[in-house]
């Protein structure tokens, strides 16, 4: 037991910053504490360390500004875009044969309708990734209760009824047109899921690591990311649909809305890469 | 202001003065007043002492009996000092004629 209690206070102590991790588990095996001492200690000091993070009006700015509205518009982005690449995933998912690859019609629309496919995809991850920079960014001792939240958010947010207020807000129409899908429990409950966890949540998590090492780079400018989170939550309110490839916008004007939205996210990374890399050399 | 468990520490880490460090601080504390002193009040407050300019802590080297790890030793700068000063003063003066004060120093009431 009480090896477990150390184990498990050598892993709480991730929470904390490298160098206070090594102070304080260092006291506490000089002290000779016993591991439900050490557990509690480690667990007193995150929490207290949590709720002085509190006290900076950034980390309320990170969640009201960033963590809250981004996990809605994402989630309601998240599922537009399952709803609408769905009934592409079970057309070719479900119905494949390699016969249809000699047919030259196959091929040309087969990969127009993978190339919208991975475009909406790239398009919503990068405006997750851009969520969890600018999450980052705002407040780096808040980011892990804000990217708790965000996640929580987005995978029970379909329990908590989401998806039927949102229906409300901004009906897709689908479900109706491609009901032969939706039937299925897989398109219906655990593809949009899928969808959330792989282009949402693990960009998110990205993002959030990129944050936090450019944030000891200082990028400029400063606003930068600031200026990225409001495009993306404007871009997601304003133009829900601007995710989703149509007949009448498109491929180009969805790759060229996301390389626009893009450039900041791969400016910050070059950035604090570039920062660290002079930094080394000085070293 | 100090407030009495920033003074604590204050005074522990300049009595302890190059060995001033969390673990023998927390030592100092729970030795002079019998009560115990949590991980988390310590270094929450450390924080505080130096986010206000009172202390300066910096990483020493690893030891053995610390499982390898390192020290993050205390140093008590002059703004500090100024402040114990002031506190301790302030007590001392408030203190002046009460009957636990009269009593200590040897005053009859």
């Amino acid at each position: 037991m009480n090896q477990i209690c150390w184990w498990l206070a050598d892993r709480f102590a991730a929470w904390l910053a490298p160098a206070a991790r090594e102070a304080v588990l260092g006291d506490l095996v000089e002290c000779g504490a016993t591991g439900s001492d050490a557990l509690r200690s480690v667990l007193g000091l995150a929490l207290r360390r949590q709720l002085a993070v509190w006290a900076h009006p950034r980390a309320w700015l990170g969640l009201a500004c960033l963590a809250a509205p981004f996990s809605v518009l994402l989630f309601a982005a998240a599922k537009r875009t399952a709803d609408h690449t769905a009934p592409y995933v079970w057309l070719y998912g479900n119905n494949w044969s390699a016969a249809y690859v000699t047919n030259p019609a196959f091929r040309r629309d087969f990969l127009h309708d993978l190339a919208l496919i991975l475009l909406a995809y790239l398009a919503l991850a990068s405006w997750a990734w851009i969520a969890g920079f600018a999450m980052a960014w705002a407040s780096r001792g808040a980011v892990y209760f804000n990217v708790a939240l965000f996640s929580l958010t987005l995978l029970l947010g379909g329990m908590l009824g989401m998806p039927q207020y949102l229906e409300r807000a901004a009906p897709t129409g689908l479900a109706a047109d491609n009901d032969a899908v939706f039937a299925m429990a897989f398109y219906r409950v655990l593809f949009p899921l899928l969808i959330r966890a792989v282009f949402v949540i693990v960009p998110v998590i990205c993002g959030v690591r990129s944050g936090i090492r450019a944030e000891g780079s200082r990028p400029r400018p400063r606003l930068l990311p600031w200026i990225a989170a409001a495009g993306a939550l404007l871009a997601l309110w304003r133009y829900p649909d601007s995710l989703v490839y149509s007949e009448q916008d498109g491929l180009w004007r969805l790759l060229g809305l996301q390389i626009v939205l893009f450039a900041p996210a791969i400016w910050l990374t070059a950035g604090s890469h570039l920062a660290r890399r002079l930094r080394g050399v000085h070293l | 202001m100090l407030g009495e468990f920033e003074y604590l520490i204050l005074t522990a880490a300049a009595r302890l003065a190059d060995n001033a460090y969390g673990a023998s601080i927390r030592e100092a504390i729970e030795e002079a007043t019998g009560r115990s002193c949590s991980i988390g009040a310590l270094y929450t407050t450390l924080d505080r002492l130096e986010s206000k300019g009172f202390v300066k802590t910096r990483m020493g080297d690893p030891t053995p009996q610390r499982g390898g790890r390192a020290r993050r030793m205390v140093r008590v700068t002059a703004k500090g000092i100024a402040a114990a000063s002031e506190f301790y003063e302030a007590v001392a003066r408030v203190s002046r004629g009460v009957s636990w004060e009269a009593s200590r120093t040897g005053v009859s009431q």
